[in-house]
């Protein structure tokens, strides 16, 4: 029995050595790029073009009556000369397209839609210009989202598309922003963009008016688990292009590819993540050069649940899509033919996130066991406790102040001591809450494995 | 143990990183001070020039000693910048840019040995204000073309970026030959509409730069023929043999397609027509159905009424907004409103409802 705690000790060593070294070395390719970025934007080294590629929004909705109206306000007010903005209704049973026939001029119309990825049946359709944009709304039956998505795909113009949620807001630039990478490699066939949480921000015709801690601390552990997030980790899969999410709130798209991997799939849950483990597939089997990216000044404000029971909704549906794509493209497993995406983004996906719940449970039942036995170390395990919920603490902290020099934020004396508070609890609470969320979210699988998972939406803290 | 003094090693970076990010925050802030004290300084050393300048004298010794003993910091070089856009309107400008000239050209040998970033706001700085070389190769051109020697895209851009500002014909042709040779990418939506902002002889370009169809990469290319079709609808013979050449790329062929929806042409109507009742090329057919539409005619009717039963659905939607564009032809358009056609009634009623004729 001795041997055999010897070697889960071992285990856990190794294990936290690695994630250790992962959150590390995140941390600081995120610091390098953050600082380049600075010094690009102080001497101008950035392209800067009026207009890019066009590019078709697609806003699939689900009972986001709350939301929707000021969102695709917000969408309009985006300074680029040529997009449409595309809302499916994926068959609310809310208000949604009630409040969308309302607030806009829009028109029944008999638009024959080209239908290139598989989708449910249409019901209407309606359109308008307005500011010179065209606007569509879908009103289809319920598919879930990835259908809903399809749809938007089949109804759009042009040849690069970005999916945003319906609750989401974005910055005057964000646009502009997310579609450079296209210009800087013709091998981009996705971008990701830089999601933030709108409780933390007061916008302003997609101007931001200023920022703040927010008081409920579901939603600011939140805050700051994007933060290192989004420019940390996906900073550095980026390095080697191997983000295996690009977030179902703010990405871009070239469509003939979407198209030619066959589009969503809306049997799964993580449809986001599913698309583009898929494209990574069929770009290697094709032998095709590719390049998927993320653009950290491109950014999204996104609502995030703000209670217990609406946190637990989200990530369960999250673990779930990753189980479901993990087991689903399984092959990548240290397969030669997908590199680091295989050997580092798979891997990391697998042992970090997916099966991370259980190995803390495994980590405590050898806890038990070794006092059961007398051989628990009572003094190491609490040292190294300690010295790792510190580190993660410092290492959360290090990325929020990164975030607020590159960004110029002002914040004050009792917010910054606020943030440190929030970012102590993160590490050493929240994440043992969300593993517990995770590790539970396989009750009742099979029978919820396709819903929206609804989240009690509020309407957006804004100035207009 | 080892995990012990991993954590504490990487506790002590963090830390680290953290100090740092504190104290760049409130360097920042100094900066900012330092930066817009430099900026008056400047202001006043540029006031004094120009006030030379009215006086009918030339730029001080001191003040061209000064820009380049200044000037390879780039703090200092972006304050300059700033500090010289309070001139930006006084006519004394262009006689001030072309006196510094040779501070300059000592200051792009400088940036030459720095790094991207500083070599590509050098090529900012310059395309802000440009030396007078547009009828002359002078050396600061070969220096900032050899910027673009393993540079970023975007300090590729704003190189030729100076190089659309100073105009000269020659230089431009260089640094699109070294992107060539080089098969870099550059976007050809980012090249055509650069090209489109040259500030020299645009139709002297044109000429130098299509005279290498045979010699370039189809990419570069097609920004040029995009840059022509904004530019010039003097080449409506010289491109059309191209237009049915099929050793010549796709890509291109379809651009010179386009070009001649901007710019009217009769002759190219019956290779429009043939394109579009040919089933060779797809993308033929869907782009030639829009260019259409500055065509109309009797045929091209009928040729556009037969594109609305195609098999691609791209062509359908494009013939049947072309039709709606020729005004003249209302009985044909009545022929398939009332006709058997599913599939032309369903996308000709939608194109109407769109263009706000149909009830």
């Amino acid at each position: 029995m001795k041997e055999v705690l010897n070697l889960v000790n071992l285990f856990f060593i190794i294990y936290m050595v690695l994630y250790s070294t992962y959150l590390f070395a995140s941390a600081l390719v995120g610091a390098f790029h953050l600082f380049r970025r600075e010094q690009q934007r102080i001497t101008n080294d950035q392209i800067s073009h009026p207009f890019y590629v066009p590019v078709s929004i697609i806003v699939p909705a689900y009972n986001e009556e709350v939301t929707i109206v000021e969102s695709i306000h917000s969408l309009l007010k985006v300074d680029y000369r040529l997009y449409e903005i595309i809302i499916v209704d994926d068959g609310s049973k809310d208000d949604t397209v009630k409040v969308l026939l309302e607030a806009f001029p829009l028109k029944k119309t008999n638009r024959p839609i080209h239908k290139r990825v598989q989708c449910k049946a249409h019901k209407e359709i309606y359109e308008a210009k307005i500011n010179n944009i065209h606007v569509t709304l879908i009103s289809k039956e319920n598919g879930g989202k990835g259908d809903s998505l399809n749809m938007g795909i089949n109804a759009s113009r042009f040849p690069y598309f970005i999916c945003i949620d319906a609750d989401s807001l974005l910055q005057k630039d964000s646009l502009e922003k997310i579609v450079k990478p296209v210009f800087m490699d013709e091998s981009v066939i996705a971008v990701g963009g830089l999601i933030r949480i709108s409780q933390c921000v007061e916008m302003e015709d997609g101007e931001i008016k200023g920022h703040k801690i927010p008081i409920n601390p579901v939603v600011g552990m939140q805050a700051v688990e994007y933060l290192r997030t989004f420019l940390a980790s996906r900073i550095l899969k980026d390095t080697y292009g191997g983000n295996l999410i690009i977030s179902g709130a703010f990405g871009l798209f070239k469509k003939d590819i979407v198209i030619a991997v066959g589009g969503y799939d809306s049997s799964t849950l993580g449809e986001d993540m599913e698309l583009v483990v898929k494209m990574h597939v069929f770009c290697r089997n094709h032998l095709k050069k590719y390049k998927i990216a993320y653009e950290p000044e491109a950014v999204c404000w996104s609502q995030a649940p703000s209670s217990l029971k609406d946190l637990t909704k989200q990530r369960r549906r999250w673990h779930l899509g990753l189980f479901q794509c993990l087991t689903r493209y399984y092959y990548i497993f240290g397969n030669l033919r997908f590199g680091l995406v295989s050997f580092v983004s798979y891997l990391y996906y697998l042992f970090f996130e997916l099966l991370a719940p259980f190995i803390e449970v495994l980590g405590i039942f050898t806890m038990v066991m070794a006092y059961t036995l007398g051989l628990l170390n009572h003094q190491f395990l609490i040292n190294l406790f300690i010295l790792y919920s510190l580190f993660s603490v410092i290492l959360t902290i290090t990325v929020f102040f990164q975030m607020v020099y590159v960004e110029h934020i002002k914040i004050s004396f009792a917010d910054g001591l606020k943030a440190i508070l929030i970012c102590i609890l993160e590490g050493v609470f929240f994440r043992y809450v969300l593993s517990f969320i995770r590790i539970t979210s396989f009750i009742g699988y099979k029978k919820k494995k396709h819903s929206w998972g609804a989240i009690q939406r509020t309407k957006h803290v804004n100035h207009n | 143990m080892l995990i012990d003094l991993m954590l504490f090693i990487y506790i002590a970076i963090c830390m680290l990183l953290l100090v740092y990010s504190l104290i760049y925050t409130w360097k920042s802030k100094i900066i900012k001070k330092k930066m817009t004290k430099m900026k008056q300084k400047w202001k006043v050393l540029l006031d004094n020039e120009f006030e030379n300048l009215k006086n009918g004298q030339h730029l001080s010794k001191a003040h061209m000693k000064y820009l380049e003993k200044k000037l390879p910091s780039i703090n200092q070089f972006i304050a300059y910048i700033s500090a010289l856009d309070s001139f930006k309107e006084d006519k004394l400008m262009p006689i001030y840019l072309k006196e510094r000239a040779l501070s300059q050209q000592y200051l792009a040998y400088k940036y030459l040995k720095k790094d991207d970033i500083s070599r590509s706001f050098f090529a900012y700085a310059i395309s802000l204000y440009p030396p007078n070389a547009r009828d002359e190769y002078l050396p600061i051109l070969e220096v900032l073309i050899e910027y673009m020697d393993d540079a970023s895209i975007t300090c590729r851009e704003n190189v030729l970026r100076a190089l659309y500002a100073i105009g000269n014909v020659y230089a431009i042709e260089t640094a699109l030959e070294f992107i060539n040779n080089h098969h870099l990418f550059h976007h050809p939506k980012l090249l055509a509409d650069g090209l489109a902002t040259f500030q020299g002889n645009k139709e002297e370009l044109m000429r130098c730069l299509w005279k290498h169809i045979n010699d370039w990469d189809a990419g570069l290319m097609v920004s040029i023929v995009n840059f022509i079709a904004l530019s010039s609808s003097e080449y409506k013979s010289i491109f059309l043999p191209y237009l049915t050449d099929e050793s010549v790329s796709l890509e291109i062929r379809l651009e010179i397609l386009r070009y001649y929806r901007k710019h009217y042409y009769e002759p190219v109507q019956d290779i429009l027509c043939s394109f579009l009742t040919s089933h060779s090329n797809v993308n033929l057919s869907i782009v030639s159905a829009t260019v259409l539409a500055s065509y109309p005619s009797k045929r091209t009717t009928e040729v556009l009424k037969n594109a609305l039963c195609h098999s691609n659905w791209y062509v359908r939607y494009n013939a049947a907004g072309s039709l709606l564009k020729m005004d003249h032809y209302q009985d044909e358009i009545n022929d398939i409103l009332h006709g058997n056609d599913t599939y032309a009634k369903e996308i000709l009623i939608y194109m109407m409802e769109q263009e706000g004729i149909y009830a």
